[in-house]
Order: C-alpha cells, then structure tokens, then sequence
C-alpha cells in the first residue's frame, strides 16, 4: 500500500499547489475528509505548500480572484451611495477605480473603493477617515481634488475630481516603446541657438495656458502618450512667451526624433517640477503624500500633471498590512529608509527622484522583480546612474535626479522647494544648487578622509581652466571678425558694388556672425558665473578651514584673521597641505586676472588668500611677499575710489596681517610698526574717517598691533629655558645632586612630607608664598634671585609657572617692558575711540565687544609688567562687558571664547573669586568644545584653563583635584600637539604644565605615571617642526628637560 | 500546470517551422520561465538586470541553439529551456561579479546545483514573506538563521522544494532536471515538505 500512498499524496499535493496558483482557496479539511487515513500527513504537507506558495508575493496570490468578484459586484451594483457608477477607470493592488456621476450635482468624479481586505478593523477605518479630511483641506492645481468619503454596500470608497488623461507610468510605456535609446546627436546650428536664448520671461510657472491647442473639448480622452508629451512640451514652450521658440517647437516635430529626446527631458524636468511644487504645497500643510510613482502622477490634455491619492491610500495600506506582514503592491518607489519604518519629506523627494529618473531614462531606477528581491535591491545597492543609464541626460538634470535619490537622507534635497528650484533652474537654464553643494561637499569630504592633495591640484587646474575661457582669445577673435564684417557689410551697402548674390553670401555670413556672437557672449556670461561659483566654493572651503565652519556673514565683503590674544588662529597639518593645493589655484587666478577689470577685486582677495594661507602655515617671508602685492593693487583700487569703504579696509586689513605676520616670523618689530603706522594713516586718509564705522575700524587696527604675541616673548621663554633656571623644579635637582654623590636618595623621609594632605603644615609651601600671596600673581621673576641651584631643599617648584599670555613671564627684559607700554597707549587710545563711538551708538555691539577686548589685552600686558592694580581693573571691566554681551547674544561664540579668556586669567584677590572664574571658563570651553571639536583655538584655551585650575587646585592643597586638571591640561596639550606640530608655544605651555605636573605626582609617589607621562611628552617632540631658525635649539632644550625628569625618576621605578 | 503540448509535438513543430514555434512555445512558458528569473537570478543584480532582459536575452540564446537541441532532444522542451535560461544567468553573474565563483552567491542550478545558493533563495523567500516592513532591516540576520536551518535539509529535498514550488516545474521535469526517476523525485519531494513544515515553524518561534 506504499507506493499507491504516495502517489495519492503527490496526486493531492499537485491539485492543492495548481488550484492555489489559480487563485482558488482550496481548504484542507475538504481533502482531510476525502482521505481521513492520512488526514495527518495531509495537514503537513499543504500546510507547507501553502506557506511556500503564499510567499511568492501578490501575482499568484488569491487576491486576483477576490478583487475580480469585487469588481464584478461593483459594475453590477449601478450606483454607490449618491454615485451613479458608469464604468470601470482602472484597478490595482490598492483597489478599484470607477468612473461616477454624483446625481444630484451631476458632478463627474472618480471613485476609488478600497479592497474589502485592506480595511478590516475600526482603527484603520478611523485613520482612513483621518487622512481623507486632511487630503480634503489640499487644493492646489497640481493636485487631484478630493470630495470626500463614504461607506455604503459594503465598501469604502473615496471620491475625487475626475481627470481625463494618461499617468505618466502610460506615457513612458509609450515611449518606451518607440524611442530608441538617446544617442548624443548632433544638433543643427540653427535649433541650438534658439534652444540656449535667454527666456527672461520663463519665470518657472506651469501654468496649463495652452495657446497652440486651444479649442480641444474638454472632455476629450487623450488618444496617446506621445501627444500628451508633445502637448505639454508645447505648453511649455508656450510659457514662455516666446513666440519663436514654439514655431521652431512645431518644427521640430515634423523633423522627428532627434528634437523629441531633447524635449523629453525638458517635459521630465516640468513633469517633476510641477509634482515638486504640489509636495511642497501639501508639505507645508504637513501633508505627506506617501506613494510618489509614475502610476500616481496623471497627465491631463493640457500636458498638466494631477497627484492623485494624496496621503490616502498607502496609509491605511501600510497600517493594516504591517500587522498582517505583507506589503501590497511593488515596493519598486519605496524609499530605502521606509524599510525600517522611516518617512519624511526627504524619502518624498527621494521617491520624486526616482520617477524623474525614469521619466528621464525611460527605465525604473529599480526594474520591477519580485518583493524580496526589490527590497533586497533597495537597501543594499544604488541604481545605475541616470547618466549611465542615458549617455544623452543633460549634466545639469542627471545631477539632480543623483542628489535626489542619494541613499542617504542628509545627501538628498531636504524639501521639495529646495528640488523644486533646481528644476526650474534647469528649465531656465541657470547654472542649478546641487552641483555646487556637492562638489564642495566631496572636495571637502575627500580632503578630511585623507588629503588627496595630489586630486586637488588636478582639481584646481581645472578650474584653472575655466577661467582661461573666460578672457580666452576665443570671445574676443569671435568679436573681431564680427566687427570685421560689420564693416564689410557696411562697405557693400555703401558702394551698391557687389552683386546681389555676393550681398546674400555676406549677409548670411553677417547673421552667422551674430549669433555667433550672442552665444559667445553667453558663453563668456556663463563662463563668468562658473568663475564666481568656483571663487565662492573655494572661499567656503577656505573658511572651513580656517574658522572650522561658517562664519557669520558680514554686511560687507570684509574678512581677515583676528587675532585672538594668545592663542593663534592656526590650522592643523593636514589642512596645511590642502591649503598648499588651494594656493596654486589661487596664485593662478590672481596672475590670470590681474588685468581683467572685471575680476581685479577676485584677484587681489586671491592674493591676499595665498598669503593667508602662507601665514596659517608659517610661511612669513613667502607670506610677506604676497602681502606685498595684494597690498600694491588694493592701493591701486583705493587709488581708483578713495571714498570705498570696502576697498579702504581691505587695504587696512591687509596691512595689519601683514604687520602681525611679520612680528610673528621674527622681523623686527619697527619694520612691522611701520606697516601699522601705514594702516592707521590709510584710515585717517579716509574722507569719511570721522564715521562711526571707520573709528571702529581704526580701534580694531590699533587692537590688533597691540596684540600681535612678539617672537621675542617666545625667544625670552626659551632663553630663560636654556639657563635653566627657574623652570627646572627643585625635587628633579636634588635628584640630580644626589646621583652625581653617588647617593640614592631613600624612598621614603623627606619626599612623604610632601604628600602630607592639606591642614598639616605644608613647609615648603609656606615658605614659597611668603606673606599669604594670592596665588593667581605669583610670579617666577619675584623669586628668581633665589632659585639658585643651592637652594635649600624641600622647596616646591612651582615657581615655574608662567601666565596664561607670555610664556615664563616675569623675566621681562628692559625693551620688552617699553614695548609692553608703547602697546598699551595704543589700547587707551583705541578705548577711547571706541568709548566715543558707543557714546553716540550704545547699542552697536562690534564696539562694544572690541573695547572688551581692548580691556582684556591690557590686563595682560599690565600684568607682564606686574602692574597688578590696573591688571586688576582692567579685567574687571572687560569681564562686565563680556558678561552683558554673552547674556545679549548667548550663543555668540566669540564672545564665549573671549569671556573664557577672561575668565581664565587669576588676577583676582579672591580666591573663591578666582575659583568662580575659572570654573566657569572650564564650563564655556566645554560647551564651545562640544560645537565645534576641532576648533584649535578652543583646543588650546581648554589646556590652558585646565593648568589654572591645576595650579590653583594645588596651591589650595587638593592634590587629588590638581593632579586631574594637570592629567587633562597634559592631555589637550597633546591633542592641539598632534593636530598642529608646528607652534613650538604650544611645546612651551606644555612643558611648564608637565614639569608641575611631573612634581606632584613625584611627591605623591607616583613615579610610575611621572615616568609614563614625561615618556609620552618627550616622544611627541618628535613630531616638533618649527618654522623659526632656533627650531633644533629648541627642541634640544625641550628634550633635556624630559630627559631630566626621566632621569629623576628612573632609580624610582626600578 | 504546463502550458505547452506533448514532447512529441513540440518536436515535431520546432523542426518543421523553428523560429515560429520556439517564438510560440517561449510565450507560453514566459511565466514560468520568469518565476526562474525572479527566484535565481542574484538580488543584486536586481537594479540592473531586468526579468524581461534576461528572458529575452535567453530567447536569442535559445534561438542559436534549437538546431542542437533538435539533433539530439535528450529532455523535455522545457527543461531544456530552463537550461538555456540557466546558462544565461551565470554568465550575466560572472559579467558582474567577475569570475570568482565564491563571488556569486548564487550560482545558478544546472545539473550540477549550488546548494547553498538554494538555501540562500528560498530562506530570503521565506523571511522576506515573513517580515513586516518595518522589521526589514533584520533580515539579513533572519536570512542567515533560516538559510542555517535549511542546511540541515538534504541538498537534494532542497533542490526539489526550489524546482517544485520556486520554479513551478511538475515531478516529470524536477525528476529530469535532477537526473532522478520521477517516484524518487516524488518520495524526495513529500518528505521535503515535512521537513520544510518544522523549519517553519522553527522560524517563527525564532521570531517571537
């Protein structure tokens, strides 16, 4: 009975399997009743098939039989509700639509009853409802209208405008199916003339105004998708205004395909634009429309586009389906995020891009398959580029429809506005956003991931390039043999010589000549745009390296570095070498241009951008040069208009930079003088130097002389390094005595005592700040007498503590001291200005802040000249400004960084104040920090506060806490180290922070992380490249002093 | 099931009229044949190689070769057909993934199957129908747990499910497709189903 078994089995298996695949529910039980013997193995056996079969996917599922029935029924019932049912419109996964008369009104409309299946509890019905009032509330030209929606038989239908038309899923069927693939043709000289004259008049509106087919019925059915096409291609032209273009249209098409491709694109391109206009209508309503597709997008008559089924039907589909694990309908225009349960305006534009890609290509961006495999396609691979796909796409276009279906969100258009005014830019031919914004986005990309330096350069002379064309000889030999002509054309009139046929030649010649000329011009206009374009992408490149972000525009064109105390504005080393890529460019365009009138602004501003770039990257005497030169034109140009404001301050701007290069490459500082005495003349000079806006430039120039750090201070710093005092702590001394005897030092004794924690009487401690000194003045010099290599021990070292400004201040020579002087008369001088200006104009807020920080540079250089008293007040006033500005404008960040700056010097008398202060100026750096990681400004005032609170949290005896903030000075130190190599200061601060660091850990015992942290210090002097002459020098000096604190501890860790 | 006529008559037709006949024979057999397509052919070809391109890819191939085939019709038509479309789909995976066979994760079933490849398929099948839109995004992990379960079904009952059910074929041509006698093919094909009822439910244990 074996084998006859299962050929039953097989037999009831094969009619089980076929009559699934028909669309027929057949029941198990009904064959479990025939066969009660195997009744068990039965249920095994088609409950699998079943499984198996019910996987792949709707084509062969039931629900073709079901909505068949469904159908029948409709057509059968005459009438639904108010409606007057005339005849089936069309059906799909998503429901039946029906083309209906409303009886009372004798309306038209349509009706789209929704699957008995998909609505099949309160819920779903109740969002349906939901959605269809919000779809109700959208009335737009674009946008099919929706009555309403009702329940009756049985059914739940909603009822719209009816529109006689095609969808755009039709039309490119259509055309599919008769246009060869889109080979790049060539076009008569004639037609590309007029397809590239300027439509002023196109102002990017679809309106459906359709002159040339006027007279149509309304009612007419469409007969094919190519007239769709070609109409609304004509009512496009049409839009324009041009009466010209629309015959040449006509023409066009008699001629036959070569025209229709070009056209097609253009009719894609208004196809999506007027879709993205309706999105960003309901957009703004909060309506999404959740299902863009070619099948969604009707085209009437008129060539206008109808969304239809706005936000309906895939909602209610998608609430019902996701409990039952199944998704009706292709997921062929689904957005890759929608797979996990995420859509947004962004995957609406994306889906757009996917329709317009296949209007474009006439190919979906996903072929259809089956729905595991197209979810599989979605999520894991990107559609062949539309450009690919058709060689023939316009550049502009097939670069829209990539940023609008890039996979990830943050890439694509982020509203339909944004995709909308690309489009229209196509249509019009206006250079489009999204080229630009991703080439700079890659550029930028590309540099952070690793320089490709070497790409850049080809980047660069590229661009180059573009710019030759734009004074190519081209343009200008076009425009001789115009004028040429001209003449001769004149000549033959004059004389009446020449044969009629010989006049026809020239004029004929005449003409080509001309529009030879109009599409030169354009080209050159076009060309011009291209340079202004790239000019801007390269700025923004630069600021993004120079101000790690944007800025903040200014009014006027006006830019150059502040200097912020301190603290340099530099940049790190890979950006360096992106820089070094951009100057070749910009040296290129400054040459090119020099003489070119209408770009000798660009030109001087790229000249002033090498030597930025040569000044971030320490290049002062190339640096200089450059200077030198954007100086010379923009004199020239203030020469030309004395009374520009622009051109005046960018000629003081640059001069001051030039200045504070100078100083800071080690020239001599009545060289650099000089070029500051020149700004300030150029200023008074000025016919309207009395202005409000002038005298805060004259505040901010004299601001920025006194504030230029002089190498010398960098140099006195190193000096005081090199004889070894002062800076060299006494425990690594001793150390270092005791060795020289011979003598080990115990362990233990003396060196405990140390460590005894705060309320015990600390000796040395109490020795080092005779007569309870503050601790934020303590100065080394007040006891440089003593710190003699005898000295006695048990003494602690933090002598070596510099402040915050001048690296181991308090060694103050005789010049420096009048130099510090010299700078703060300017700074009265500019505070007085600034004083004024605010007298007439309190509330203007670039006075007010620079006179805060005219106050802060002279509390730091009363302090190097231990001028405590007006140290002391001076601060006092810039930190009241700061904190009325900061509390005006919070977000500010300059105002932030300069509080902090503030905030960290410890000049006060008290110490809770003092304490406040520099908690408060941790809490700014971390914020600002959180903003913008990167930024080494920040990087460095961070370092820089931690050491305060190290050397305040020691002098207070919490060793704990000092030891902390040491770590984390050590570390940020390290950090703004690694990023720029080449700012030996930055070597110096650490080092003096290190050596305090180094001690209290030494006296806490700690010698195994003394040992590990001098050992990570002194191995990223490897990376020390300074830019200055003494670079070996010091490092040497630097090594020793690493190596001497190795030294000390190297018996103690044994 | 089959749409097609006997053997003896598809044989007869395609040496008396050829083109013609193919052309006819093709059309009535294009679901089936696209069913293939759509369960074999690589998902990530899905965005550049359409079901329709390959099967007409596979027609111009087939054409090439119908005078061979009539020299020496060792199999059913549509076996045969099924062959060609086969051949098709690995070169169109090697014109895409290059030559390394470890690239293709789905070589295509000839005579001599990929098995992996069939647990591959019918496991993204079953999670694929499983999976509610918005839990897509595990199915990679799902995929590989079903695919790990299906492993332990034998090549062949593998085999057979894919041909019946994925590819639609009846026991006669799964039997000659298999170079197995059709009881075998038979036996083979109900216990499979057994066997693919516990991996089910397995996989939706594994779920909740």
């Amino acid at each position: 009975m074996n084998a006859p078994k299962e050929e039953i089995l097989e037999k009831i298996v094969a009619d089980f399997t076929a009559r699934l695949r028909k669309g027929e529910l057949p029941a198990i039980v009904d064959y479990q009743k025939r066969y009660p013997d195997l009744s068990g193995e039965i249920d095994d056996l088609l409950a699998s098939v079943a499984m198996i079969e019910g996987l792949k996917g709707p084509a062969s599922g039931p629900s073709k039989g079901t909505l068949q029935k469904d159908v029948d029924h409709l057509l059968s019932l005459e009438r639904l509700g108010d409606y007057r049912i005339i005849r089936q419109l069309g059906r799909g996964g998503m429901g039946i639509v029906l083309e209906a008369e409303h009886e009372s009104l004798g309306r038209p409309v349509a009706i789209k009853v929704l699957p008995a299946r998909l609505v099949t509890d309160e819920k779903a019905l109740e969002r349906f409802r939901r959605e269809a009032r919000a779809a109700a509330n959208l009335h737009h030209t674009n946008i099919v209208g929706v009555f309403g929606v009702g329940q009756s038989e049985g059914y739940h239908y909603y009822v719209m405008e009816l529109v006689r038309g095609l969808t755009v899923s039709q039309v490119i069927r259509d055309l599919r199916g008769q246009s060869t693939p889109a080979e790049p043709t060539i076009v008569p000289a004639a037609t590309r003339v007029d397809n590239s004259a300027p439509d002023a008049e196109n102002t990017g509106e679809f309106t459906t105004a359709d002159t040339n087919t006027g007279g149509h019925s309304a009612t007419r059915a469409i007969s094919g998708a190519t007239d769709v096409f070609r109409k609304s291609a004509v009512s496009d032209y049409s839009n324009t205004g041009n009466a010209r273009s629309a015959d040449n249209f006509t023409l066009h098409n008699a001629k036959g395909k070569v025209s229709d491709i070009k056209n097609r694109y253009r009719w894609a391109a208004s196809v999506a634009a007027q879709t993205a206009d309706a999105m960003k209508y309901a957009h703004g309503l909060n309506v999404l429309h959740r299902d863009i597709k070619p099948a969604n997008l009707m085209l009437d008559e008129t060539g206008t586009v109808w969304v239809t089924d706005f936000g309906l039907v895939k909602n209610i589909t998608n609430q019902t389906l996701t409990a039952t694990g199944d998704i009706v309908g292709t997921p062929q225009y689904m957005a890759p995020e929608s797979f996990e349960g995420r859509y947004d305006q962004r995957s609406e534009t994306y889906c757009l891009g996917l329709t317009l890609y296949e209007m474009a290509t006439l190919r979906p961006a996903y072929a259809d398959a089956s729905t595991p495999e197209l979810i599989r396609a979605i999520t894991s691979t990107a559609p062949e580029r539309a450009s690919k796909v058709d060689p023939g796409i316009p550049r502009d276009l097939a670069t829209i429809i990539q940023k609008a279906i890039s996979r990830e969100q943050e890439n694509r258009y982020q509203t339909a506005d944004a995709l909308l005014s690309d489009l229209r830019a196509f249509l019009d031919d206006r250079p489009i956003k999204a080229r630009r914004a991703s080439t700079v986005e890659y550029v930028w990309r590309w540099s952070r991931r690793n320089p490709l330096v070497a790409s850049l350069l080809a980047l660069s002379i590229v661009l180059t390039g573009i710019i030759a064309i734009v004074a190519s000889a081209g343009y200008i030999s076009t425009r001789n043999a115009y004028s040429a002509l001209n003449r001769k054309h004149q000549n033959l009139i004059e004389q009446e010589q020449a044969t009629e046929r010989a006049r026809q030649e020239v004029t004929q010649e005449f003409e080509r000549a001309e529009s030879n000329r109009i599409r030169a011009e354009e080209n050159y206009r076009r060309a011009e745009g291209n340079v202004n374009l790239m000019m801007e992408m390269f700025d923004d490149m630069f600021n993004q390296i120079v101000f790690r972000g944007k800025r903040e525009e200014n009014a006027t064109e006006l830019e150059g570095f502040q200097q912020l105390s301190a603290i340099e504005t530099t940049v790190t080393s890979r950006d360096a070498e992106f820089l070094e890529s951009m100057l070749g460019f910009y040296r290129k365009f400054a040459m090119q241009n020099e003489d070119n009138a209408d770009l000798r602004d660009e030109a001087v501003k790229a000249y002033r951008r090498v030597a930025h770039i040569y000044a971030l990257t320490g290049e002062y005497a190339e640096a200089e040069t450059a200077y030198r030169q954007a100086i010379r034109e923009y004199a020239k140009l203030v020469r030309e208009d004395p009374g520009s404001y622009e051109r005046t301050v960018n000629l003081t701007r640059t001069l001051t930079e030039l200045g504070s290069a100078m100083i800071r490459g080690g020239k001599f500082k009545p060289n650099a003088d000089k070029e500051f005495q020149r700004a300030i003349d150029a200023l008074d000079a000025h016919p309207e130097i009395e202005t409000n806006r002038m005298q805060i430039e004259k505040a901010r120039t004299l601001l920025t002389w006194a504030d230029v750090v002089p190498v010398d201070i960098t140099r006195e710093s190193f000096a005081q390094l090199e004889a070894g005092y002062d800076l060299v702590p006494q425990e690594i001394i001793l150390r270092e005595q005791a060795r020289n005897n011979g003598n080990q030092r115990p362990r233990q004794g003396t060196q405990r005592q140390g460590t005894q924690r705060p309320g015990t009487q600390r000796p040395g401690n109490a020795q080092q700040r005779p007569g309870g000194q503050r601790p934020g003045s303590q100065r080394p010099g007040g006891q440089r007498n003593g710190s003699t290599q005898d000295e006695q021990p048990g003494q602690m070292a933090d002598n070596s503590r510099p402040f915050s400004r001048f690296l181991g201040s308090g060694v103050v020579s005789r010049t420096m001291r009048d130099r510090f002087e010299e700078d703060r008369q300017r700074l009265q001088d500019a505070i007085r200005i600034l004083e004024n200006v605010l007298s007439t104009e309190a509330d203007n807020m670039d006075a007010r802040f620079l006179l805060a920080r005219c106050w802060c540079s002279d509390a730091q250089l009363a302090f190097s000249i231990e001028n405590d008293v007006a140290s002391n007040r001076s601060l006092s006033f810039a930190i009241s400004d700061l904190e009325r500005l900061s509390e005006v404008n919070p977000e500010n960040p300059e105002y932030l960084f300069t509080l902090a700056e503030a905030y960290s010097m410890p000049v006060s008398d008290n110490a809770d104040e003092n304490e406040r202060r520099l908690e408060q100026a941790r809490v700014i750096m971390e914020r600002l920090i959180e903003d913008a990681p990167r930024k080494l400004e920040y990087l460095q005032l961070q370092a820089q506060v931690f050491s305060e609170l190290g050397y305040m949290y020691r002098d207070s005896g919490d060793f704990d806490a000092a030891l902390e903030y040491f770590k984390l000075a050590n570390e940020a130190f390290n950090t703004v180290i690694d990023e720029v190599p080449a700012l030996p200061q930055v070597y110096f601060r650490r080092l003096v922070v290190d050596l305090n660091y180094f001690v209290l850990l030494f006296r806490e015992n700690r010698f195994d992380e003394a040992t590990r942290m001098a050992r990570v210090s002194r191995n990223s002097l490897r990376q020390f490249r300074g830019r200055n002459q003494r670079a070996p020098e010091q490092l040497s000096k630097l090594k020793e002093m690493y190596d001497r604190m190795l030294r000390a501890t190297n018996p103690l860790t044994d | 099931m089959s749409d097609l006529p006997d053997q003896q008559q598809i044989i007869e037709q395609l040496t008396a009229q050829r083109e013609e006949a193919l052309a006819e024979y093709f059309a009535a057999c294009q679901q089936r044949l696209k069913r293939i397509v759509n369960f074999r052919l690589d998902y990530r070809l899905g965005g550049r190689v359409s079901e329709s391109d390959v099967l007409q890819d596979t027609y111009v191939r087939a054409a090439k070769r119908i005078d061979s085939y009539l020299d020496k019709p060792s199999m059913p038509f549509f076996v045969w057909l099924r062959l060609e479309l086969n051949q098709r789909m690995i070169e169109l995976h090697r014109h895409h993934f290059g030559a390394d066979r470890r690239d293709v994760r789905r070589e295509v079933s000839g005579y001599r199957h990929d098995n992996d490849a069939t647990s591959m398929a019918i496991a993204a099948h079953i999670v694929a129908g499983l999976t509610s839109a918005s839990q897509l995004i595990e199915r990679a992990e799902q995929i590989a747990a079903v695919e790990k379960s299906l492993e332990q079904m034998q090549d062949l009952d593998r085999e057979v499910i894919a041909l019946r059910h994925f590819e639609e074929l009846t026991n006669i041509e799964t039997a000659e497709v298999l170079g197995i006698t059709p009881g075998a093919a038979s036996k083979r094909y109900l216990r499979a189903l057994k066997r693919l009822r516990e991996i089910f439910e397995f996989a939706r244990q594994q779920k909740n």
